[in-house]
């Protein structure tokens, strides 16, 4: 029992509750503050980056990191083929990543609620077609999937978060279906329908908000995932086209001088790595405070 | 205008299962006139609720109801469409739970929840603005203070974790009579509570039906309740009406075997030592039914007579029972 229950007037939801044992896992905690780094980083990149990104200077051309022979301080993490700063390149990827990693988990996560619920709640006919066409999404290899689409559809930013969009949203509708199955048989539910309530102020309103949890732990850890197809489509050339940064292609980028200028595609390899890894820690510790076996 | 508020005639309600047709209600006739409490007794799967959620139109899939008529207020509700249903259900009928504990949405507050069967029905309040969530809580916080909550303004911020079994109850009959029903259904409102919360829900009850001239339907299997806050009874068994008459006469004088059986299973202080006599025997399968009393198995007086189906007589004025022995025939 907490202290906060007992104490008259204050009030506290399980939602709340849940939050407060995230904050207590220190290292989810250091992990999500490594993720909100990477948020200002991207939000605030005019004014950190050291250099623009796209500005090109074939005398720097791949200048080794500021700690090796040859390197300088103003260029810390050295530069590319062209003579791009590789600090500043990053920087403004992580513009990218974070926008499509969040954008296709937004629109995934509305609309795999929506067909959760539909096809949880109403059942029948509606959960037959949601259902089969889930199977059938995921039967496809997701990031063959996507090229294909992108192939369709061509390179672009909207493009891209389509592409994954159209595959992501089974995710949580398969989530939201198996928890609306269970949810709609408690008593509140009848009690509800008892009262008047509509179909749609039932699913919205006193399912939803049941099944939110599991849905906020999934669609963090499915972001991390995001993430890396995006740079895997940018690294194949389908994702966003030059010379806007992204870290996928300055991994893709680096390939040909790995072995004489082995920066180029290690350090936005190292980012994707770090902020996938902080991704999934900090989701890892969402999952354990909002699942009641693991908490007290 | 009647005196008769809810009347339902001949209602029959199947379930189609794979074992096969299960005939949970069979024929059955309510009369729940208005400003009285009318028990309904009966073992488990005696067809009670499901009588019940019949006339909210809240039977399950793969239920139906296969006949009969539920007129309210001389409306007929199995002819409304599902948005006028909605309508009635809340503002003119509402109902209670049987499970207190799990019948209030854990993820939202006290307040939340009773302000939305408000929103949803009540149409004396303020269009839009302010006026109108002030209006709400002035309602809520009224309603909580009727069913005797303590400090209701703290109390409506609150999640139903915080509430005891009892309170929740409470709270659970608050949200049914926030519209301020004609009929409340209470569907065993006090199972789930231990023996003195129990008293003072159903004193609660008594006393809001008094105060609010509403009609009640206290659906229980406690014979003990019903002789303590019901005006009439209705027995049932098996899905069909065994008995009905006011509670005294019920209770003092019983008709059908059946509720003699079940008071003579009740214990009393004046029998002590004694042992208690349940029935003998199982409640009959309801899938392909005999065409026979249904109590024929477990009863004690059985006779030849009794192989043919039985029909409701009449013995004394609205007073009724579904066995041989008694009266005249009442068809």
């Amino acid at each position: 029992m907490s202290v906060t229950a007992d104490t008259p007037g204050v009030s506290e939801s399980i939602f709340r509750r849940n939050l407060s044992n995230f904050a207590a896992n220190q290292f989810a905690m250091a992990c999500a503050l490594v993720v909100v780094l990477f948020v200002v980083m991207a939000v605030f990149a005019p004014w950190i980056a050291p250099h623009d990104p796209t500005e090109t200077d074939l005398f720097r051309r791949l200048q080794p990191p500021a700690w090796a022979e040859g390197g300088e301080w103003a260029y810390l993490l050295g530069c590319d083929g062209l003579g791009r700063d590789i600090l500043s390149r990053i920087i403004y990827g992580a513009r990218i990543s974070i926008f499509i990693g969040l954008a296709v988990i937004l629109v995934a996560t509305a609309v795999g609620i929506l067909a959760g619920l539909a096809a949880g709640y109403l059942g029948g006919w509606v959960d037959v077609v949601i259902s089969r066409l889930v199977d059938i999404l995921l039967g496809f290899p997701y990031l063959i999937f996507a090229i294909g689409l992108m192939a369709m559809m061509g390179p672009g930013l909207v493009n891209i978060i389509l592409a994954l969009a159209y595959k992501e949203w089974v995710i949580p509708a398969r989530v939201v279906r198996g928890e609306a199955l269970v949810t709609r048989e408690f008593e509140y539910v009848e009690a509800a329908r008892a009262l008047g309530a509509s179909r749609g102020h039932i699913m919205l309103r006193e399912i939803l908000p049941n099944v939110l949890s599991p849905v906020i732990v999934v669609a963090t850890i499915r972001m991390a995932h995001v993430i890396i197809l995006e740079a895997s489509l940018s690294f194949l050339g389908l994702g966003v086209q030059p010379p806007i940064a992204s870290w996928g292609s300055m991994v893709s980028d680096g390939r040909a001088f790995i072995l004489e200028a082995w920066w180029v595609s290690t350090f936005p390899g190292l980012a994707i790595l770090l902020l996938v890894l902080a991704i999934n820690v900090a989701s890892q510790g969402l999952r354990d405070a909002f699942d009641p076996r693991f908490s007290e | 205008m009647t005196d008769v508020l809810l009347k339902v005639r001949g209602l029959r309600t199947v379930f189609e299962t794979r074992a096969g047709r299960v005939c949970a209600v069979d024929g059955v006739d309510v009369d729940v006139r208005r400003g009285e409490c009318l028990g309904i007794v009966g073992e488990s799967g005696s067809g009670k609720s499901v009588t019940f959620a019949s006339v909210m139109g809240l039977v399950k899939s793969p239920g139906r109801i296969e006949a009969g008529s539920v007129e309210f207020d001389g409306q007929d509700l199995r002819r409304l469409t599902p948005r006028e249903m909605r309508a009635v259900r809340g503002r003119d009928i509402a109902m209670t739970m049987q499970d207190a504990l799990t019948a209030l949405n854990p993820a939202l507050t006290v307040g939340e929840q009773l302000g939305e069967v408000l929103e949803a029905h009540d149409e004396t309040l303020p269009k839009r603005g302010p006026a109108r969530r002030a209006a709400i809580r002035r309602t809520s916080v009224e309603m909580l203070g009727l069913v005797g909550i303590p400090s209701a303004e703290t109390r409506l911020r609150q999640y139903p974790h915080e509430f005891s079994g009892g309170m929740r109850q409470r709270i659970m009959i608050a949200i049914a009579l926030a519209c301020r029903p004609r009929l409340l259904i209470a569907d065993e409102p006090t199972t789930a509570l231990d023996v003195t919360i129990q008293a003072q829900v159903l004193e609660l009850i008594s006393d809001i039906r008094a105060r609010l001239g509403m009609s009640v339907a206290l659906i229980t299997h406690d014979l003990g309740v019903v002789a303590e806050h019901c005006d009439r009874v209705m027995v049932m068994y098996a899905g069909q009406v065994v008995e009905e008459g006011t509670t005294a006469e019920v209770i003092g004088a019983p008709k059908h075997p059946y509720t003699q059986g079940l008071l003579a299973s009740i214990p009393r202080p004046a029998l002590r030592g004694q042992p208690i006599h349940p029935i003998e025997g199982q409640v009959p399968d309801l899938i392909d039914l005999p065409p026979q009393c249904r109590f024929y198995s477990r009863c004690a007086v059985r006779r030849e007579a009794c192989l043919t189906p039985v029909e409701m007589r009449s013995a004394g004025a609205s007073r009724r029972a579904r066995c041989i022995l008694t009266g005249e025939d009442d068809a």
